[in-house]
């Protein structure tokens, strides 16, 4: 399974490189702001995407609306600082699947990821 | 060589293998005296036969001609030419083995390009799949011509005469490569490989170090310096001497080994031999001695048999018991027995517990540090919440070594408790100025103690002494100086520790 890491910070993303290691995903990429992201998006076509929000260039929020114009169906998780009700409303809306808040312990990323997963094999299966 | 006898100014002479047809000029003629037809004619009355080349070769005489000459001129004006015989298949051995040249990584290798003799070796030892040789197929002949233009047959060639054992397998190229690792067996007859090395007398400057992946046998003994490396059993018939000895299997000494305190033998399985004096013994299995075992450090990986020998001096470290027929010696002599070790898993053990700590420090360090932020800050900021988040990750990873680590240190001390046993027989006497390690204990006779007698721990822990004639048991405490030691591991007490 692929997965692409969307954060600027290099060391947010070796956790999260970290923990998906844990789970048994070894083909992990990364970008570092949403330009990034969707100048590798096309080519890398990933099966799972982890994004921060608050990033240069381009945010991750419109980097999620920018790609669910042409892809509904690969699942994102929200990996950020923004705890606001509000703001987890505006990310769903937007067409992200799960949503995890910073601080996060290893096990409720894992869990989040986990849970993700296993919501796409189950509406797969179903389709 | 024949020749004609009329009185022409030339002759023509063929040789009596008539491989060459030669015209001699008589001297002090005009040139036109010879003439090419009649030379023709003559060579044709004597059989050889005819070519451009021939008639060349007699103008060119008679140009070369110097009618002032005193002797006849004799020119070859045909050739014969010889068969060249078939070369018979031969097999040659590779250049390396025939050199003996020892491995590279063998050679002692210096600016000054020293070398060590020992490694010098006659023995051609290989390994599996390694080269030994190249068959060359005959090469044929081709058939030669004499000056009457007779064929002349060339011998044929035959194939290598060498027989080659199924340890050999000859490619279709003709390489030859060892079926298995041994000793090279080549004479003009017969090539194999014996995966078992006999040598006749000495391991010496004759046979150089020997690196063996099989069994040996030394009928005689191993001299000073000298190295004896075996992959399989091992068995020497003589003295072996200050040297070094590693065997993968079992080893038979039947002398024993004087190695002047600095020789060493270690052995993978079973190490038998009438005396050590002097040597770093390491034997995987069983220790079996006939005589003596005097100033050696010795460890055991299970028994030690040596009811009719005496240890006096050095150490002895043994795992699974140990039977002696006496230890020490009336002059006292420091003699150490350490009972139900094993040294190599006592120091791994050694070594996770002492990391553990360091790990604990950290977990409360990082437990600490998380505290803080998490109550100092009502609302965290970016930067912090990311601070928060790496604490987290490397608690969680750090917390995450304990477990691994407790149960490494539990499978050792298990695998510890199975394959130990702390006990002594001695037939005869353990004199004073011995010491035996048992449990958590270091015990000295107060007075040279009388066998045959066991020396064993309780379940407690407490070490015991029962005189085997009477079979009565007491403490060892009151014929012995017990002294609690912390030399060694308190097993005990890390398994009451790590049961959890």
């Amino acid at each position: 399974m692929k997965i692409l890491l969307i954060d600027d910070s290099k060391t947010m993303r070796n956790i999260q490189r970290a923990v998906l290691s844990q789970l048994g995903h070894t083909d992990v990429h990364e970008a570092c702001d949403g330009q990034d992201a969707l100048s590798k998006v096309g080519a890398l076509k990933p099966d799972l995407i982890l994004v921060d929000w608050n990033m240069p260039n381009m945010d991750g929020l419109t980097f999620v609306k920018s790609f669910r114009q042409t892809n509904k169906a690969t699942p994102m998780i929200m990996v950020t600082t923004e705890a606001e009700k509000s703001r987890v409303i505006e990310a769903i809306k937007a067409g992200v699947n799960n949503y995890v808040v910073k601080p996060f312990t290893p096990d409720l990323l894992s869990q989040r990821i986990s849970e993700t997963l296993s919501r796409l094999q189950t509406q797969q299966q179903h389709a | 060589m024949s020749g004609s006898q009329d009185a022409t100014p030339f002759q023509v002479m063929v040789s009596a293998d008539r491989m060459t047809a030669t015209l001699s000029l008589a001297p002090g003629q005009a040139r036109e005296a010879f003439d090419p037809g009649v030379i023709e004619l003559a060579l044709d009355e004597r059989g050889v036969s005819r070519s451009s080349d021939r008639s060349a070769r007699i103008a060119e005489a008679i140009a070369a001609y110097d009618p002032t000459g005193q002797e006849p001129s004799a020119f070859v004006v045909v050739q014969g030419r010889p068969p060249r015989h078939a070369v018979d298949g031969r097999f040659e051995l590779d250049a390396a083995l025939a050199h003996h040249e020892p491995p590279d990584d063998a050679r002692v290798a210096s600016e000054k390009a020293t070398v060590d003799h020992h490694q010098r070796s006659r023995l051609m030892i290989v390994k599996a799949g390694q080269v030994v040789g190249v068959v060359h197929a005959p090469q044929p002949g081709e058939d030669g011509v004499d000056v009457t233009g007779k064929n002349l047959a060339a011998k044929q060639g035959r194939p290598s005469v060498v027989n080659f054992d199924p340890s050999v397998k000859v490619g279709s190229d003709g390489v030859v490569r060892a079926e298995r690792p041994g000793v090279v067996e080549f004479d003009e007859h017969r090539l194999a490989i014996n995966s078992k090395l006999e040598l006749p007398g000495y391991v010496d400057f004759s046979t150089g170090n020997v690196d063996f992946p099989g069994d040996v046998l030394v009928r005689k003994g191993v001299r000073d310096c000298f190295e004896l490396i075996v992959g399989g059993e091992l068995e020497i018939g003589d003295l072996v001497e200050s040297a070094v000895v590693r065997v993968g299997g079992s080893a038979l000494l039947h002398r024993g080994m004087a190695g002047r305190e600095k020789s060493s033998i270690s052995v993978g399985k079973d190490l038998t031999g009438k005396f050590f004096d002097g040597v770093t013994i390491d034997a995987g299995r069983d220790l079996i001695v006939g005589k003596e075992i005097s100033h050696c450090h010795v460890r055991v990986g299970r028994r030690m048999r040596c009811e009719h020998a005496t240890v006096v001096g050095g150490s002895v470290i043994v795992a699974h018991g140990a039977e002696l027929n006496q230890i020490g010696s009336d002059g006292r002599v420091a003699t150490e027995i350490v009972l139900g070790r094993i040294a190599e898993l006592e120091k791994l053990v050694s070594e996770l517990v002492a990391i553990r700590p360091a790990i604990e420090d950290r977990v409360a360090k990082l437990k600490d540090r998380l505290e803080q932020l998490q109550r100092a800050t009502v609302k965290l900021t970016a930067q912090q919440a990311e601070e928060l988040t790496e604490l987290q990750f490397e608690l969680a990873t750090t917390e995450g070594k304990i477990k691994p680590i407790d149960q490494a240190v539990w499978q050792a001390l298990c695998r510890i408790g199975r394959h130990t046993e702390a006990s002594l027989t001695v037939q005869r006497v353990v004199h004073c100025g011995v010491k035996v390690w048992i449990g958590k204990y270091c015990a000295e006779p107060r007075a040279d103690v009388k066998g045959p007698l066991k020396i064993w721990l309780s379940e407690a822990g407490e070490p015991m002494l029962t005189a085997l004639s009477s079979g009565t048991s007491q403490p060892l405490s009151t014929i012995c100086k017990l002294t609690p030691e912390s030399r060694y591991l308190d097993l005990a007490a890390l398994r009451e520790r790590f049961a959890a």
